[in-house]
Formats: structure tokens, C-alpha cells, sequence
């Protein structure tokens, strides 16, 4: 098992060490520099004349004007060692700073989203597959077509309309105003939980579909098996026969996608943080990216996605551990 | 399929080849594409997906002719104005030909807001192959017909948006415009898919392992973030067209891996097929086992992967339009019209502005439904399930 | 009515006290969406303590539905017949009719794995592949062996240790207690190293020694019958000689009555004490299988004796039964193997149906050829 993890997690500083090439490059994609954007930002409507001297300046300033690999090493390094994503130019302080508390509401609303997903799906899959051509099997099927179809967005935009046509209130932000701006106290914990309702929802939506669908059908794969008539000819009474044999097999496919839901939720939450105004790091990715302030972006960038390498990295551990088979091919 | 099991042994000669044998014989001399549609049609729902696709991509190509106004034709006397749906009857009486009230203009005196205000007596009689903007069919034919408009005035389906726009024929355009960013980057994706993941699954070793690792990237980076950094690299002098066509590149660059990897775990487990051996111990090279033998040996599960991708691919332009890292106005997409939804006072006061999302969501139904069908109907051991 | 009256015949006073299991005129059929098809169509047999019933037949002719219906193993969309008789030793020594009890009931619930064991022809997918060979075991024992019940191999017999486990309700067996009974069963059915065993997957064990683990399963709770269904057709025919013989063995040791399904007439002349030949769902013919496969007088067992190589006639041609078993949903009309048969009386075997007759000797057959 030890050998395992180690195994695993050398894959994983491998795959970061590439997305890390990759993020860069985009950093570096956006025409101009930098220095350019600062300048323009600092200096334009100040009245002062800038020349291509001064910009040459600023870069130098900034260590811009040496070559991009060393750049990307040094960048690199920075965060490696002092966990430093480098200067906002917006905001004109440090990434870190920019970042903040989003990083932690983040987690939040991803949390409060995984946990939702699983509990809805893997117990009404479980139940739809036993009962077959019920009518939770049918409304399985229709549920799981609708969160396919209906974008996270447009269903945040649809709860945005129904609570502020029938509630005459906004369902966005993850604070009540009055405790945007306190320190964190017990009511505020209980506030944020509670605003965390609405975007866990929007955002379990088309997870919770796919794997109500992904469930359901592994669960029927499973119910069909040899060993679970086998488990029944030893005159184990049905609902331990299920629970122990075919559902326990159903999670596994839930196990394994983990990261892949984790990539979901990340990649639809700058959007559905933009509807519901929520302050963390997809909606301020968004806004980075339209103020081209690409070491923010980065710097989001890569914590998203070492968050999805480590949840990989979990469900590939939970996995060898659920099924013993794994850990024969693993290695 | 007990049909395929059932006993053609008919020792009886007495017996009269019955209608059912008859049945049998088609089945068995069918080709494979026979078969498919044989099991598609009968999956009805993908059938109803595959007619709205059509309808839409109908709506998509001709647009200028079924549109009755231009994407940005203004109609300063109706902004905001909600949907007018062509009636029959009124309080003045019935009329066989379909009509909507006309619009009459205030300025609110407190205000000072130009409102529409429905005048019940006037009758707009709606005409089909009526003449109207001026346009150029798939930039070739010139004409001013358009399939429906009124005898005076003009005719919102949709209703119209802030600056007066209408609505519904926004929305033709824009089924055009996303459906076409779905296709080509999907078409992007494939050709790379089929070129990389073809060679990886045949020549295995390195190529195989690289591809691997890339695929293993494109796995772990959220999406849409993605995509939106790589669109936010658009230099803003570009124009629509190019950033059209930026858009559907990203699309199939980014894209490819997925379907490349699916290219190849279908080639791997197709290869160790003894009839692929066999091919190749009679001296086929290379080049025609992929395209002779093992090509079409999952040519229908490509399709249905190409259907599926289809999409995430029509999302993800929503998506990106939506933000304002896309296409932008004039252009119009779903993303783009949707944009005008986003705010909440919007939603309040001119709910028919979401009208669009319903063509995103029939879409992406339609393109998942028809994938589902496709699947069983191409898999020609599927037994029918659920 | 002939068939109950045959039926009669046999059950004479000697042999329906050693009967385990009796079933009669069990008709078994499944709601399709082509309608009612009915796959088991009036078959009576015995299994008998202490000795091997081998029901032979192609795929399809019902082997395993008739025997599912004995535990009640069925699809949901099964239907047995009200008018069908299931008697059964549920463990008092006598027998009582099992049909009309419902499939999830307690009475048949404690006859699964209690009094009728069974076990499958793929013995990699009978187990559970994320619980241990050990887990799989006890949890068979802790279900039906209570701490009041001998360890194995005492003097009493094993009919008299489930009747007296019955009458005493006694608490469940600690885990403890059914695992040492899971490695002891292991042991018994020739596993070496069984404590070691024990704690292993199904995958790291070969298909022989899985075979070996579910009799193990099957077993471990003394079954009065034990329901092999085709459990050698997946393993190698060194493999398989080992399992029939360990059967063989384990039966003479317990005592228990073994209904061995199989579509091998060579596997059959091996094990079985005597033999039903199905074919679409009936029983055609009946009788010790030395005597039936001497001389047999149907013409399908003729059939499928032909299709058997044999050592002393090796020059000869095997000759398969031509074409294909018609589907269930297309039963022919009159005797069901007349579009297969090479002695088809044209006119007679495609209109009627014969019914079984008696031909001594404990045989019975249902042709016309043999009024």
C-alpha cells in the first residue's frame, strides 16, 4: 500500500510539474507584458508622457526582461519554497494577499458540493437500479437528461429569478451583508453554511447527474452477477445481499471519479460564481483574466488544479482500498 | 436477440418458408449500417432528438431567410417589448388570417422612458414570403424575402431586448453561430483525435506513453478555466471572424485528448483481435489494417463519441460567451444573448430575455438523446436496456 | 393426471423415505414482452439421500430453472405453476411442500444455504471479488450453523445435528468461531495451508482452488442436497476429475443428496446414481444411469450419447444431434424434439404429446415409440 501512495504520488508532482509549463504558457500568451499593463494602468490619465525607455525600466524592475524559462523556474521556485505566486497588478499587492480567504471559501463550496452530490446520487441510483421501471427509476432518467442539458449557470440564473420574483430577496453572496466584514465568530460559520446551500446546489446539479446515471448502471451490472445469487443461495436476507454486495461495488465507479467531479465543479464554478456573486477564486479568476492579470490567473490556475491531483491522488488510494484487486496491478 | 438463436433446421419440408424466415433472412444478409438504423429507428426519443438537431441546424443555415429582420435591425418603437404571440380571434372578432396588435409609443411623462403600449385595435396581419432587410444567403443569393413578417409594423415573436432588437431573430442567428463553433471544433478534435490517438494505439511504446501524459494533463485542468485563459490571450483588435475561428482552434485542441484516448482503447482492444492478426500474417501493411480492418471495426462508436462531445462543445462557447471571454457583440451566439440575462434587474423586467437558454437546453438534450441512441443502436450486441 | 399417476409408481414406501427432495409436476414460466413463455413445462423427478442426481440437457432445456425453483432462485418475472409440488426436506426428517412459499420469506431464506446448498459453474464470479475467501465462508456459517451444532466429523449424522440445531434456537456463532469453521472446511475440501487461505481474494486463488473454496461455502452449513449447477464445465479436465472426485468423497462422508447439472453425458456417467434427460423444458426420459446409458430409448438420449467420444471405439464418427433447440417461444407443436428427430412418426409425434411411461426397473421414458 506504502509503495502504492509513493507510486502515485510521484505521478502526481510529474503531472503538476507539466501543468505548471502549461499555466505558464498562458500567462505568457496575452500580447504585451507586464511591464506594458503596468504602465498603461499606472500612468495613463496621470498626464505623464511614458516612453519605451521607461517600460524598459519597469521590465527590468521586475525581472521581465530575462528569458521566459528562467522566469518559469524562478516563478517556479517561488512557490515551491515560499508558497509565492508572484505581484497583482491590479490590486497592486501580492498574489497571496489577493487570494486570501477565497482559497478556503472555495473549499467550501466544493466540499458542501461533493458531499451533496454523493448523498443524493449513490443512495436514489442504488434505489432506482433495485426498483427498476419504478418511478424514481424513470425520474432518474429524466432528472439525469435535465442536469446534462441545463447549464449550471442558466440554473443559477433560474433560482437568482424564482427568489427574487417570489421572495423578493437575492439567494447570492456566501455572507448576510451585516456579517460580510466581521471576524469569524459561530454565526458567521452558520451564515456561511447556510449561503453555501444555493451554489451547492447549482453546482451538484450535472454532477449529481452523471453519476446518478453512472451508479445506477454499475449497480444493475452488479445485481445481474453471479455472486450475488451465490450470496442469495447462502439465504442472506435481500437487504444485506444488496448492501454488502452489489451497492458496495456500485461506489467504487463514485470512488474513481472523484477528481473527475472535482474538475466539474471547478470548471463550472467561475460561472455560476459570477451569477450568485460569490467571493472566491473562480470568480476572481474571471476577473483576472479580463484585466489580463495573468499572475493572479496563474496562480488560481494551479491551485484549482492541485486540488484536482490531489483528489485524484485520494480516490486512487480509497480505491486500492476498496478493491482489492488494485493493488495487485498497481504495483 | 432470440431471433439470431432460433433454429433455421427446419426439418419439416412440408412446411411453407414462413413470413418470419423471410424476416430472419433480411436480418442476417443486412450490412452493419442496415442494422443501425434498423435499431435507431426504433429508439423513438433519439428520433425526436435527431428531427430538433435538423430543425435547428434548418433554422442555423437559412436564418436569413426565416429570420423576418436582421441581427441588429433596432425597432426603436418596441424595446423591451415582451413576446407577441400571431392570434386569431380579439375582442373585434375572429380572422382566419393570424395577427398581433399594433404598438403605440408614450414617453412615460415622470420618467421620461419611451413605453410600448399595446393598442388593441390595430391588427398586424401576418404574411409569409413578405419583403423586408436586404441579405445575401450564404453570401451568394441576394434577396429581401423573408418567410413571415406583418403588413405593417413589425412582429416580435421573442419579444425584443434594451436596444429593440428582435429577439427571435437573434436567436436564428445565433443558433447558426453556436451550432457551427460546436461542429468545427468538433471536426478540429476529431482529425487531431483520429491522427494522434491512431498512431498511439497502433505503434503503442513512446508516442503511446507521451499521448498518455498529455491526455493525463488535459485530464486535470478544470476546463472552462482553460479555456477562458487561452481565450483571454485574444488580442482585442481581432475581429469576429477571427475570434471565431480562435475559438473553435481552442476548442479542438483542447478537445482532442478525450476522444484521442477513446481512439485509442478502442484500437488497443481491437488490435489483439485474431482477424487483425490474420491480416496482417496475409501481408497487409500497416496503413490498411487501420484503414481496412480496424477502422470500421469502430467507425460507430467514433460517431457516437462525436455526437456526445458535441455538447460540452456548445456549453462551453455559452459558457465563455457568456462571461465576456468569446465572441462578442455584434456577433450573436446563445452565450452572447444570454449575457443580456445575466443581471438580475434583466430577469425581472424582461423574462422573455432566457427565451435563448431554451435552445441551448433543447440542443444539448437533443445531442445527448440522439448519442444514447446511436450507442445502442451501433453496438450490435445491445440487448435493449431499461 | 399420467404424469402424477407415473409418478406414484415409483414413489414407493422405501424410496420416498430416503427422498430429500420430491418434486412433481413443476411447471415453471416467465412474463416476457413476448408474452408467457414457459420453461419448465410438468417435470417430476427424486434426489435421494446419500445419492447423485445428474440432470442432463442442452442450454435452454430448463436443468437450472427447475432447480432455481427448489430455493426459489428464480427471475422476478417467474412464475411457478399452483399447481407444481416442491417437497422438501427442510431438515425435520420429513417433507413439506415448498411451492407456495414466497421467494422472500424466512422459510426459504433459512432453506437456502440451509437445507440446499448450491453451487455454480463459474467460480471465479460466484464470489464476491472485495471480500475474502474466509469473509464469504463465515458468513454462510454464522447464518445457518448455531453454537449448539457438533463441529464437523462427529459421530452423530448430519440430519440429526441440523434437526437438533433447529430445535435449539441457540445464539448465532461468534465471528471467531466461523472463521475457525471457514478454515476447517477449507481444509476438509483439500485446500492446503487453509489458515492462510482463508484470508485471501477470490483472484489470487487458481479456478480449481475456487471450485474447492465454494463446495467449501456450500458445505459449511450441511446441507441435506447440494445443487451443482455445471460446476466443472469451467475448469480443465484434470481439474474437473479432482472436483468430481472430492464430491464424490464429501458425499459419502455427509451423506448428503447431490443434484449435479451438467450438459456432459460423459461427466454424468462418472458421478451420477441416476439420470433425468431434459430437453425444452420436460423431462424425456429417467432411470440409473448405468441401465439409461446402456440403453437408452429415447432418441434424444441416443442423440447425445452418440456425441461422446469414446476410448474403446475411437475409429467411430461422432454424430451430433442436428440443429439448434427451438426456442421456448417457439415450442412445437406435439412431442417437443420432433423437429429434431430422426424417428419421427410424421402425423403422430407432431400432433400429440407423449406422456411418460414406465418400463421398469425405475425407467421411465416419454416416447411413442415405446407404448
Amino acid at each position: 500500500m506504502l509503495r502504492f501512495a509513493l507510486h502515485r504520488l510521484f505521478g502526481m508532482a510529474v503531472t503538476m510539474f507539466c501543468v505548471s509549463i502549461m499555466v505558464f504558457t498562458i500567462m505568457e500568451l496575452p500580447p504585451g507584458d507586464y511591464a506594458d499593463r503596468y504602465a498603461f494602468r499606472k500612468f495613463s490619465g496621470t498626464g505623464v508622457n511614458i516612453t519605451e525607455s521607461d517600460i524598459q525600466n519597469i521590465r527590468v524592475q521586475f525581472g521581465l526582461d530575462r528569458p521566459a524559462p528562467e522566469r518559469y523556474f524562478d516563478w517556479v521556485w517561488r512557490i515551491v519554497t515560499d508558497f509565492d505566486f508572484g505581484q497583482s497588478f491590479a490590486f497592486e499587492t501580492s498574489v497571496n494577499d489577493v487570494v486570501g480567504e477565497r482559497l478556503w471559501l472555495t473549499l467550501a463550496i466544493l466540499y458542501a458540493t461533493l458531499i451533496l452530490t454523493y448523498l443524493l446520487a449513490i443512495p436514489i441510483a442504488i434505489y432506482a437500479a433495485v426498483r427498476r421501471h419504478s418511478a424514481v427509476d424513470y425520474g432518474l432518467t429524466v432528472v439525469s437528461y435535465l442536469g446534462l442539458a441545463l447549464p449550471n449557470f442558466l440554473l443559477a440564473l433560474i433560482l437568482l429569478y424564482i427568489s427574487v420574483s417570489t421572495f423578493g430577496s437575492s439567494v447570492g453572496g456566501l455572507f448576510s451583508p451585516e456579517l460580510e466584514k466581521a471576524p469569524w465568530s459561530w454565526e458567521k460559520f452558520v451564515d456561511l453554511l447556510q449561503h453555501l446551500i444555493v451554489p451547492a446546489i447549482v453546482l451538484a446539479w450535472s454532477a449529481t447527474a452523471l453519476q446518478l446515471q453512472t451508479v445506477r448502471a454499475t449497480m444493475l451490472d452488479e445485481l445481474n452477477k453471479l455472486s450475488v445469487t451465490a450470496a442469495r443461495a447462502r439465504g442472506l436476507p435481500e437487504w444485506k445481499v444488496l448492501l454488502k454486495y452489489p451497492a458496495r461495488l456500485a461506489v467504487n465507479p463514485v470512488v474513481s471519479t472523484v477528481g473527475f467531479d472535482v474538475n466539474r465543479i471547478f470548471s463550472e464554478l467561475p460561472i455560476v460564481a459570477l451569477v450568485l456573486s460569490l467571493p472566491e477564486l473562480g470568480e476572481l479568476l474571471i476577473q483576472s483574466y479580463l484585466d489580463l492579470d495573468m499572475y493572479v490567473a496563474g496562480a488560481i490556475l494551479m491551485m484549482l488544479t492541485f486540488f484536482i491531483v490531489v483528489m485524484n491522488f485520494v480516490s486512487d488510494v480509497a480505491l486500492a482500498y476498496l478493491d482489492p484487486r488494485i493493488k495487485l496491478e498497481g504495483g | 436477440m432470440t431471433d439470431a438463436t432460433a433454429t433455421v433446421m427446419d426439418t419439416g419440408a412440408e412446411t411453407a418458408p414462413k413470413a418470419s424466415d423471410q424476416r430472419k433472412l433480411q436480418y442476417y444478409t443486412a450490412s452493419q449500417w442496415q442494422l443501425v438504423w434498423w435499431r435507431f429507428r426504433r429508439h423513438k426519443m433519439a428520433m425526436v432528438g435527431a428531427g430538433i438537431l435538423i430543425l435547428f441546424a434548418v433554422f442555423g443555415i437559412f436564418a436569413d431567410f426565416i429570420a423576418p429582420y436582421g441581427p441588429s435591425t433596432r425597432d426603436r418603437s418596441y424595446l423591451m417589448g415582451p413576446p407577441q404571440i400571431p392570434m386569431f380571434w380579439d375582442r373585434n372578432g375572429f380572422s382566419v388570417q393570424p395577427f398581433v396588435h399594433g404598438i403605440e409609443t408614450t414617453r412615460d411623462p415622470v420618467t421620461l422612458r419611451a413605453v410600448a403600449t399595446v393598442d388593441p385595435n390595430e391588427r398586424r396581419y401576418v404574411q409569409f414570403f413578405t419583403t423586408g432587410d436586404k441579405y445575401k444567403l450564404f453570401g451568394l443569393i441576394e434577396s429581401r424575402i423573408h418567410l413571415f413578417g406583418v403588413d405593417k409594423g413589425k412582429i416580435h415573436l421573442f419579444g425584443t431586448d434594451e436596444l429593440g432588437r428582435d429577439l427571435f431573430s437573434r436567436t436564428l442567428f445565433a443558433t447558426g453561430t453556436s451550432l457551427s463553433i460546436g461542429v468545427l471544433g468538433v471536426l478540429v478534435a476529431f482529425v487531431l483525435a483520429l491522427i494522434v490517438g491512431g498512431i498511439a494505439g497502433y505503434m503503442g511504446g513512446w508516442i503511446d506513453y507521451a499521448i498518455q501524459r498529455v491526455t493525463e494533463i488535459v485530464r486535470v485542468v478544470p476546463v472552462i478555466p482553460l479555456y477562458m485563459g487561452l481565450a483571454a490571450a485574444f488580442p482585442r483588435e481581432w475581429s469576429n471572424i477571427q475570434v471565431y475561428f480562435a475559438m473553435t482552434m481552442i476548442f479542438g485542441l483542447v478537445g482532442w485528448p478525450t476522444l484521442a484516448r477513446r481512439v485509442r482503447s478502442h484500437l488497443l482492444a481491437q488490435r489483439g483481435e485474431d482477424y487483425v492478426l490474420a491480416a496482417e500474417l496475409s501481408g497487409a501493411s500497416a496503413g490498411r489494417v487501420i484503414t481496412k480492418h480496424l477502422l470500421p471495426s469502430f467507425t460507430s462508436y467514433i460517431i457516437v463519441d462525436l455526437v456526445i462531445s458535441f455538447p460540452y462543445m456548445i456549453l462551453s462557447e455559452t459558457a465563455l460567451s457568456f462571461i465576456g471571454l468569446g465572441l462578442r457583440p455584434p456577433s450573436v451566439s446563445w452565450g452572447i444573448l444570454l449575457q443580456d440575462a445575466q443581471n438580475i434587474r434583466a430577469i425581472e423586467q424582461a423574462p422573455w430575455l432566457f427565451l435563448p437558454a431554451a435552445f441551448v437546453v433543447l440542443a444539448v438534450l437533443a445531442f445527448t438523446i440522439l448519442g444514447d441512441g446511436l450507442r445502442d443502436a451501433a453496438d450490435p450486441y445491445s440487448v435493449k436496456k431499461s | 393426471m399420467d404424469m402424477e399417476a407415473s409418478v406414484g409408481v415409483t414413489s414407493t414406501a422405501a424410496t420416498e423415505a430416503s427422498s430429500v427432495l420430491d418434486i412433481r409436476n413443476l411447471k415453471v414460466s416467465f412474463r416476457t414482452d413476448e408474452g408467457i413463455v414457459t420453461a419448465v413445462d410438468g417435470v417430476s423427478f427424486q434426489a435421494r439421500k446419500g445419492r447423485t442426481l445428474g440432470l442432463v440437457g442442452e442450454s435452454g432445456s430448463g436443468k437450472s430453472v427447475s432447480t432455481r425453483a427448489v430455493t426459489k432462485l428464480l427471475p422476478k418475472n417467474a412464475i411457478i405453476d399452483p399447481g407444481s409440488a416442491i417437497r422438501l426436506d427442510t431438515g425435520n426428517g420429513s417433507l413439506t411442500d415448498v411451492a407456495p412459499l414466497p421467494a422472500n420469506s424466512r422459510e426459504i431464506r433459512n432453506i437456502r444455504g440451509g437445507a440446499v446448498a448450491m453451487i455454480f459453474q463459474e467460480p471465479m464470479a460466484s464470489f464476491s471479488p472485495v471480500y475474502t475467501i474466509g469473509n464469504q465462508i463465515a458468513e454462510a456459517v454464522r447464518l445457518h450453523r448455531r453454537a449448539a451444532l457438533s463441529p464437523l466429523g462427529a459421530t452423530e449424522t448430519v440430519g440429526d445435528q441440523i434437526a437438533e440445531s433447529l430445535r435449539a434456537q441457540n445464539a448465532k456463532l461468534t465471528k471467531q468461531e466461523a472463521w475457525e469453521i471457514a478454515i476447517e472446511m477449507l481444509h476438509k475440501v483439500g485446500i492446503s495451508n487453509a489458515n492462510l487461505r482463508v484470508d485471501q481474494y477470490p483472484h489470487e486463488l487458481s479456478g480449481g482452488m475456487r471450485q474447492r473454496a465454494m463446495i467449501a461455502t456450500a458445505l459449511s452449513t450441511h446441507p441435506k442436497l447440494l445443487i451443482a449447477d455445471e460446476p466443472t464445465t469451467a475448469l480443465d479436465v484434470t481439474i474437473q476429475a479432482q472436483i468430481l472426485e472430492l464430491m464424490g468423497q464429501l458425499q459419502a462422508d455427509l451423506g448428503m443428496s447431490i443434484i449435479f447439472i451438467t450438459h456432459d453425458m460423459g461427466v454424468i456417467a462418472q458421478v451420477a446414481h441416476d439420470v433425468a434427460v431434459m430437453y425444452l423444458g420436460v423431462i424425456v426420459e429417467r432411470g440409473p444411469t448405468r441401465a439409461l446409458i446402456e440403453d437408452p430409448k429415447h432418441p434424444y438420449t441416443e442423440g447425445l450419447l452418440q456425441a461422446i467420444p469414446r476410448m474403446d471405439v475411437l475409429s467411430r464418427r461422432l454424430t451430433p444431434v442436428p440443429g439448434d433447440i427451438p426456442s421456448p417461444l417457439e415450442r412445437p407443436a406435439g412431442c417437443p424434439f420432433q423437429t429434431r428427430c430422426p424417428k419421427r412418426i410424421p402425423g403422430r409425434c407432431d400432433r400429440e404429446t407423449p406422456q411418460e411411461i414406465g418400463l421398469g426397473g425405475g425407467r421411465f421414458v416419454s416416447c411413442f415409440l415405446h407404448e
